[in-house]
């Protein structure tokens, strides 16, 4: 990240998409990659694979988002999705406690195929439909109260976006790959040091610059992401 | 100095056309091809057997059982569905694992085609997966093990691990995984039912109707008859209007005396 290097480093991420059939992942998808809401996405033949490309801290990121089918009936086949994820954005519908607590059993199975090589986002969508004074209360609602502190419990983070009026969800994504990023360098400089018995200094510090920035940051981004909801 | 890097740029770009041709058309692949595939087949016999067994068994699952939102009697999509079956069965034709993976993404576009006939959102997995376990269902594809697991040894991982080839493969694989272990909590119905069709001592309710829409013959059929039921109504409907054009034709003579009276008299009037 603080390298002088004049050419840009290339970074792939695969990031899976879960929820239930309701929650609107496939609307977050589409506002994302092509910012699009229409109650008839015309033009766009499919919306369960789409990639977004951006640069970010000198590096040259390319997203591939991965829709998954998030009937109960598919459940068993989690496993071959999760294959190789680097994310995953787990979305739950803020006024459908049942979404959430789908939520938790996905959550479950990726920590136990991933361990903690993959970056769990829990998403609350729909913030559209919380009235006016709870939208300027911050989180008054019980469901995403649970949400956040379940979130903490498992170390994933969690965010409230609406596709429907484009609220938080490129601020999600951008978070979302910064704390892959981070979490990259952090398994890079792992295999690294187990590689070469002792550290050299150059490679201590790279360590310690990909872990502090972004938990400054996600602090930060915490307290202003409980203003908006 | 100058024409000699030129010549040199060149000769580069031939080796790596030449090698590119090797590598991805690799005649040694070719000629390796069925020596792999035959020992590939072997190694899992009994799972491939088993599979297909179960796909064969399976061939009364419907719409419905899935939750797929396709209109069978569509004729666009009847069409979508007889091109993408070809095309998935053709990948056991090809050798190359690059070609191979080529057929799923053609029959994955056509799925896409096929659940917007009715609707023009955009398809998400929770749409395109249960599709796609019905075609691959009724498709019946010879050696499907075989070829995903020769798919699986011989690409770069990468390629197969994200991109949208990736993808798609991947959700090929789930397919896959979802028929060998179905059940029948999984398809919307009891286990006793479940076992009852399994085995073929019962048909689920429409399924003779369903298997005419995928018969040729009865495909044909079926839209002829849906032809002469059309003209039927367009033939009745011009009889109904004839009947009321000859009414009026009857009605005209009278009308057109009673109107000339009519004016008559309000001309000997102002007369």
């Amino acid at each position: 990240m603080s390298s002088n290097a004049t050419q840009l480093s290339q970074q792939q991420f695969k990031i899976v998409l879960l929820g239930e059939g309701c929650v609107g992942k496939t609307s977050l998808m589409l506002r994302y990659c092509q910012n699009k809401f229409t109650e008839n996405h015309e033009s766009t033949l499919q919306a369960s694979f789409l990639t977004k490309k951006f640069i970010i801290n000198n590096t040259r990121v390319q997203l591939s988002i991965w829709d998954t089918a998030g009937q109960e009936r598919f459940h068993a086949l989690g496993p071959i999705y999760y294959r190789d994820s680097n994310g995953a954005l787990l979305v739950y519908d803020i006024t459908d406690p049942d979404s959430l607590s789908k939520v938790k059993s996905w959550v479950k199975e990726l920590r136990k195929i991933r361990g903690n090589n993959v970056v769990l986002a829990v998403v609350g969508n729909k913030t559209d439909l919380l009235s006016p004074q709870q939208q300027s209360n911050g989180a008054d609602n019980q469901i995403i109260d649970e949400a956040q502190k379940y979130s903490q419990s498992v170390n994933a983070y969690h965010y409230c976006t609406s596709a429907k009026s484009n609220r938080g969800i490129d601020d999600l994504f951008l978070d979302l790959t910064k704390k892959m990023l981070a979490q990259n360098q952090l398994i890079q400089e792992q295999t690294q040091v187990k590689s070469r018995s002792s550290a050299s200094a150059p490679n201590q510090r790279g360590l310690t610059i990909a872990a502090d920035p972004p938990t400054d940051e996600e602090e930060g981004a915490d307290t202003r992401r409980n203003k908006c909801c | 100095m100058r024409s000699s890097t030129k010549k040199m740029s060149e000769q580069i770009h031939d080796f790596y056309q030449t090698m590119n041709i090797y590598v991805t058309i690799d005649p040694l692949y070719r000629e390796l091809y069925q020596t792999l595939f035959t020992r590939i087949q072997h190694e899992d016999k009994d799972r491939e057997l088993a599979l297909q067994k179960r796909i064969r068994s399976l061939n009364w699952v419907m719409v419905q059982h899935l939750d797929v939102d396709i209109n069978l009697r569509h004729p666009q999509t009847k069409n979508l569905v007889t091109e993408a079956i070809p095309e998935v069965i053709e990948m056991d034709s090809k050798q190359v694992p690059l070609e191979k993976l080529g057929c799923i993404v053609n029959c994955s576009k056509t799925i896409f085609k096929l659940l917007q006939v009715n609707s023009q959102e955009p398809v998400s997995a929770d749409q395109f997966l249960p599709a796609l376990v019905l075609i691959v269902i009724k498709a019946n594809l010879p050696l499907l093990q075989s070829n995903i697991k020769l798919i699986t040894r011989f690409s770069p991982p990468s390629r197969l691990m994200s991109g949208e080839v990736g993808y798609y493969f991947t959700n090929l694989c789930c397919a896959t995984a979802f028929i060998e272990n179905i059940t029948g909590d999984s398809l919307n119905m009891t286990e006793q039912d479940f076992q009852s069709y399994i085995t073929g001592e019962a048909q689920p309710p429409g399924a003779h109707q369903q298997s005419t829409f995928l018969c040729e013959a009865f495909r044909i059929l079926s839209s002829n008859m849906a032809v002469l039921s059309d003209l039927n109504d367009r033939q009745t409907k011009f009889e109904t209007q004839m009947s009321e054009l000859t009414d009026i034709v009857h009605m005209f003579p009278d009308d057109m005396l009673k109107r000339t009276h009519n004016a008559l008299k309000l001309l000997s009037l102002t007369v």
